[in-house]
Parts: C-alpha cells; structure tokens; sequence
C-alpha cells in the first residue's frame, strides 16, 4: 500500500458518528507533532514524530533544535527505549515512566490523538461537545480535542489535551500520514 | 582551531539575525524545515524565535528561562542555568570556555567558510557534532548531527555583529489565555 501523504482539505466542524470507524480501519499511520508534558514539579517541550506500523508504535522525541533524545518501541512484547546516547534497553511501563519523569498512556493514547475512544476500557463514555471541542473521560483522564480538521474521508483533530491528577500532556499535531 | 573559533566567537558581543532550520533524518524521509529570528547577548542573554511553519519562542535573560509554543498555548519557564550547557547555543554564545565541553578540530574550507568542529567531550549535549561555518570572520552555518542519524542544518542570513539589543528583548510576556508552569528548582 502506498504511502499517503494526506494534505488538510478544509476546515471541519466535529467528527460524524461513522467517523471512528474510518479511522480504525487504517491499519498504519504517522504524525509528526509538538508536545508538553508537566507534572507536579517538571515540564518537557518535545517534538514528537509518531509512526503506527504493523502494531507496533515507534516515538521519536527531539529537542526543537533537532537533537533526538529518545526513541520509544512500544509494542505487545515490551517497550524498547532508546536514549539520546543510542543506549538500547528494554524496560517496563514503570521503568520507562521513571526514565521519562512522567507516565504516558501511550496504549490509550493512540486511540486518543486519532480522536477516538480506547476500546481498551471496558463500559460506555459519555462524549461532551462543546462548540468544536469533544471531551470525555477515560481511565481517570479528562481527554479534550480540538481543533478537528478533514483529512481525506477522516477527521482528525489537530490539537489533544489529557488530564490526570497532577499531570498534563498536550499534543498539537503538524503533519499527518496515513496508509490503509 | 581553539583559537581560531575563540578568534571568531571574540568578534561578537551583540548577535542578531535570521535562520533557516532543516532537520533530516536517515531513518525516515521527512524533512522538516522551520524559520525564525535570534538574538544573541553575551554572556547568557538570547531569543530563538520560530516564526515559520509554527511559533516558537525560547528566550532567557540570564536568570529565567521561557519556552513558548503558540499552538500549544503553553509557557515553561525554568532556570537559566539549565538551559544552555553544551548545547549549539552555548557555542553562539560563547560565553563558557568552549574547549572544556568540546574537543575541537579545524576542517578543510568548503562553501567559501571556514570550518570548526565541536564534538562534545561529555555525551550529554545530545549530539555527536557541532559543525561551525564562518564567513568572512562571521558565523554563517551550524551543522548538528546526533546518534540517531538525525541532522539539523542551520543557515544564518542578515547577521549583524554588535548592534544594540534593548533588554526587553530578553524578557517574555505571557499572553492571555497560555498556560503558564514554572518550575521549582531543585
């Protein structure tokens, strides 16, 4: 399958019901995006280049300058961290989360920065629609998204905040691909 | 060669201009390339400021420290004293003794610059060289290049050495509506 490079087509309002079905159905995805993190005493500005292939989530985090300081594998035999040295270990949710400072449900996430629920919690969420914001609540994190814009038969939104306790991660994402 | 880049980096006290930025990476085809303008006063004062395709502010007076993102509508303000440490703009800077961070080597001419390389003696930078061109005497081109495969090349246009730069230009006002963190130190 060729790889497509989905260029914004217009301004959208909110996403249609069939919509989380669409984006499901695209099995390999990339973004290439701004993020923040804080937590109680830190805070982290990264660029992030997320790529989705065959299950398996590959996250490079680099400075704004370009330096790389992690690469993230996140896969169901393990997480594989990569260090700003190119020292590969592989470690466990906790470790990576202490290594990172902070706690990232990349597992939820990936369903979330697509605009969709993770069908990795059990039992219905109530979805809120303010304006052009959706929020709903999963796991403990408030998910707000903003900002939805049409990308081929999709809608996808370009800005994502989650909230839990006293950390907070905001995505904003500058480039989208997708491959069905 | 570290007298030669100290004989370059003495020119300045004052440093400002534009930059074209352009991160490639040999694992994966996408280039970014980014715009914006800076301003440099020694020994710890600067403005990195992305203007193009997003906005990005990262400035310090000396004591505080703001990284801004527009889209993010997010302000971190830390120490100073983080933020520099062997990073490419602790070589703009010039303000530490350079050689103590890096070993540095002269290389051929090419493009019309002179050439220094910067490899960092500690690996904590983040990268594994700093290439430093100078035109006429006048910094001109950086090139980074980390232990992913990842390099950034920056291109510094209408530099001008040792004009005034009030000092507000150092200071940072945060927008309505941004969400503000500063951090404790330690």
């Amino acid at each position: 399958c060729a790889s497509t490079s989905i260029i914004k087509t217009e301004e959208s309002s909110l996403p249609t019901l069939h919509n989380a079905e669409k984006v499901l159905a695209i099995n390999e995805w990339r973004l290439l995006g701004r993020l923040s993190v804080r937590n109680m005493r830190q805070s982290w500005f990264t660029t992030l280049e997320w790529n989705h292939r065959k299950g398996i989530d590959d996250l490079t985090l680099s400075t704004s300058l370009g330096g790389v300081v992690a690469k993230i594998l996140y896969s169901k035999q393990g997480i594989l961290l990569t260090d700003e040295e190119g020292v590969l270990q592989h470690v466990s949710e906790e470790e990576l989360a202490s290594l990172l400072g902070y706690s990232a449900p990349l597992k939820h996430m990936k369903y979330w920065v697509r605009g969709v629920l993770s069908p990795e919690f059990q039992g219905p969420s109530s979805r809120e629609y303010l304006d052009d914001t959706v929020l709903f609540e999963q796991g403990g994190w408030n998910v707000q998204l903003e900002r939805f814009q049409s990308y081929g038969e999709v809608v996808l939104p370009a800005r994502v905040t989650l909230i839990k306790e006293d950390l907070k991660i905001k995505l904003v994402v500058d480039k989208w691909w997708m491959e069905k | 060669s570290e007298d030669n880049l100290a004989l370059h980096l003495q020119h300045y006290v004052n440093l400002s201009g534009q930059f074209t930025q352009v991160i490639s990476s040999e694992q994966s085809s996408f280039i970014q390339s980014s715009t914006g303008e800076f301003w440099i006063k020694k020994p710890n004062q600067f403005r990195w400021h992305y203007t193009t395709p997003y906005v990005q502010k990262i400035i310090s007076n000396g004591d505080k420290l703001w990284v801004y993102d527009e889209d993010l509508e997010q302000v971190t303000i830390k120490d100073a004293s983080q933020s520099v440490g062997s990073s490419p703009l602790a070589v703009i800077l010039g303000s530490i003794e350079l050689d103590t961070l890096f070993n540095i080597t002269q290389l051929d001419n090419s493009e019309q610059l002179e050439w220094l390389m910067l490899t960092p003696k500690e690996d904590s930078s983040g990268f594994e060289f700093i290439k430093v061109g100078f035109k006429d005497g006048l910094l001109n081109k950086m090139r980074l290049h980390d232990s992913f495969g990842q390099t950034t090349d920056l291109l510094f246009t209408d530099v001008t050495i040792n004009e005034p730069i009030v000092d507000e230009t150092f200071e940072f006002i945060v927008p309505d509506g941004a969400d503000v963190f500063e951090e404790t130190p330690n």
